[in-house]
């Protein structure tokens, strides 16, 4: 296995621009991120999950060297990114999707957008012809290739900020809640994607609200599928999602997620039988019912 | 309770006359009870964006009519009469926050309503006492807020003025399950009291367990309406229109695939739950 994202004993806070708050109050101010250790491997598919506040989307934007640690390190490729002079060529091999489409598409056609990444890389016209071939193929935006960004619907907008992050061809994806502002037609199409994108061997953390998302790639995909919690700044779960959902009640009360209801039903049916599987999608649940239903 | 607004026959182009001609709505009829939360659901472009607008007058019949409290949208003379009448939350209507204070933009249509300056601030009072937050918070400042601390501020600047009828787009996306579950509870609440909603929304779970009634759009025209359970559980025609129904719902459609019957009067997981467990246990021959 080998590292692609490691931090050890982070800390992180945003320090104030005006000069009386440091004086007064910056030792005071709150850790939006305390003693955080993981290490993610290449082609790990890690999903984020936490409550809004908990200091999710700042940890993205640390891997994507948007922000430095306030202590401990981050290293991303083996390098501590407090120490790189120039981050431009790690950043490089990092795509980011944002929530909203509208903070990423800057051109005006979609044909310009998906071509910005890889024609400011300076990379020859075939490379930028491929790559563009294959990032559209991938997303299935071949029908609107020639429109205009302001004319496309939210949906189609996600997929094309998520074809012009795929053209510059990066290692790591990170995606910060992908789907939440969409219409589920889009939320499904989106997540085959990123699912397809890991299966390539794209290293993946996403960013999510939705705890159907945290078996994304716990059935179709064969990846060293991880979950981890963030709860008021520190990292509480980094496991299996399965396994939360059967023994750590206390962690998803809390932080106020969700049971899938094939979870919740299934522990229901378990309480009044005794003997009853907790099953984690509602075909493996419908599955385990008529089992029992046709016993004799 | 009687109907406080209702939709008759509305038939809606964009562009008109022109050869870019679109008909975004067809025949649609629609009502809305006093007390009553009536959800809309459909896939993007099936209309429902176009059909809001005209609850407030943004859009003017082209065919057929409005009428609030039994009187037509076009026969008011004041459209700020029914602006009041009606409230509407855009989507994600924090981006629409302007005011520097959250005591400045929760008063701020209530001026516009033509509050004296000492009952804005007793409403604001009372609002921001309501979801717990205390009278201080209006002094706190908008950009500083949370993501889910706006959408409630921007909530209850809409509530302030005491629409009668509250027209809510996707109240909840983008939201956790803390301030999903605060919003959800202020949209009862407000309904508990009389006041009518319409809510737009594409999370199935949240239609049914929030709305009274559920219109089904597709390409203009209502496809489907009745009360919440009847309509989630057509599965095939939610899925055809990209919606995905309530799972407890897909369990249903799932068992009955494999060939279990399932009984009819099932309207809930809790419903589906004891029906189980019951088959299981006779099967078993464990009596309960």
């Amino acid at each position: 296995m080998e590292p692609i994202v490691k931090a050890e004993n982070l800390f992180f806070r945003y320090s104030s621009t005006k000069s009386i708050e440091i004086n007064s109050g910056e030792k005071n101010r709150k850790w939006i991120l305390e003693n955080i250790n993981f290490t993610i491997n290449k082609g790990d598919f890690v999903v984020i999950a936490g409550k809004n506040g908990s200091g999710k989307s700042t940890l993205l934007k640390l891997i994507d060297l948007l922000l430095l640690p306030t202590k401990g390190k981050i290293y991303i490729f083996d390098k501590d990114i407090s120490e790189i002079a120039d981050p431009y060529e790690v950043r490089s091999k990092i795509g980011f999707v944002f929530q909203n489409p509208k903070h990423q598409i800057i051109t005006n056609t979609v044909l310009d957008e998906v071509a910005f990444g890889p024609e400011n890389l300076g990379l020859p016209r075939e490379i930028i012809k491929r790559r563009i071939e294959r990032a559209v193929k991938l997303t299935g935006i071949d029908d609107f290739l020639n429109r205009r960004t302001d004319e496309l619907s939210g949906g189609q907008k996600q997929l094309v900020a998520i074809a012009s992050v795929l053209t510059i061809d990066p290692e790591i994806l990170l995606f910060d809640e992908p789907t939440s502002m969409l219409h589920p037609e889009y939320h499904n199409r989106i997540i085959k994607i990123i699912e397809q994108l890991n299966a390539q061997g794209k290293t993946v953390i996403l960013v999510t609200h939705n705890s159907k998302d945290f078996l994304i790639g716990t059935e179709n995909v064969k990846t060293r599928n991880r979950l981890f919690i963030i709860s008021d700044g520190n990292l509480i779960y980094d496991a299996d999602p399965k396994n939360l959902f059967e023994n750590y009640k206390n962690i998803i009360d809390k932080n106020d997620l969700e049971l899938p209801a094939a979870v919740r039903i299934s522990k229901q049916i378990k309480d009044r039988l005794g003997d009853f599987p907790v099953c984690i999608s509602i075909q493996e649940l419908s599955e385990k019912i008529s089992n029992y239903i046709g016993l004799k | 309770m009687g109907k406080f607004i209702e939709v008759k026959n509305l038939t809606y182009f964009y562009n008109q006359g022109t050869i870019n001609e679109v008909q975004a709505l067809k025949n649609v009829n629609i009502y809305v009870d006093r007390g009553e939360i009536v959800g809309i659901v459909g896939p993007s472009g099936s209309g429902k964006s176009t059909l809001l607008q005209h609850f407030n007058g943004l859009l003017l019949q082209q065919n057929g009519d409005v009428l609030i409290n039994g009187v037509s949208i076009s026969d008011y003379s004041n459209i700020k009469d029914v602006r009041r009448k009606v409230g509407l939350l855009f989507q994600n209507p924090e981006d629409q926050i302007f005011e520097k204070y959250v005591g400045d933009e929760i008063a701020y249509a209530l001026f516009n309503f033509g509050y004296s300056k000492e009952d804005a601030r007793e409403r604001v009072r009372e609002l921001l006492n309501k979801v717990g937050y205390g009278f201080e918070f209006k002094n706190r400042l908008t950009k500083e807020l949370s993501g889910g601390e706006k959408r409630i501020v921007s909530f209850l600047s809409v509530i302030a003025y005491k629409p009668e009828l509250l027209v809510l787009d996707e109240p909840t996306v983008g939201l956790d399950n803390f301030y999903r579950q605060k919003l959800l509870n202020l949209i009862n609440e407000w309904a508990y009291n009389g006041n009518s909603v319409i809510m737009v929304s594409h999370n199935m779970d949240e239609v049914f367990k929030t709305c009274h009634r559920v219109y089904l759009l597709n390409n203009g025209s209502v496809v489907a309406h009745g009360k919440t359970e009847e309509v989630l559980m057509k599965t095939t025609l939610l899925l055809d229109s990209g919606l995905t129904p309530p799972d407890f719902i897909m369990l249903i459609s799932s068992l009955k695939q494999r060939g279990i019957r399932i009984k009819d009067d099932i309207y809930s997981e809790e419903d589906l739950v004891n029906y189980v467990v019951d088959q299981i246990s006779r099967v078993k021959g464990i009596s309960l």
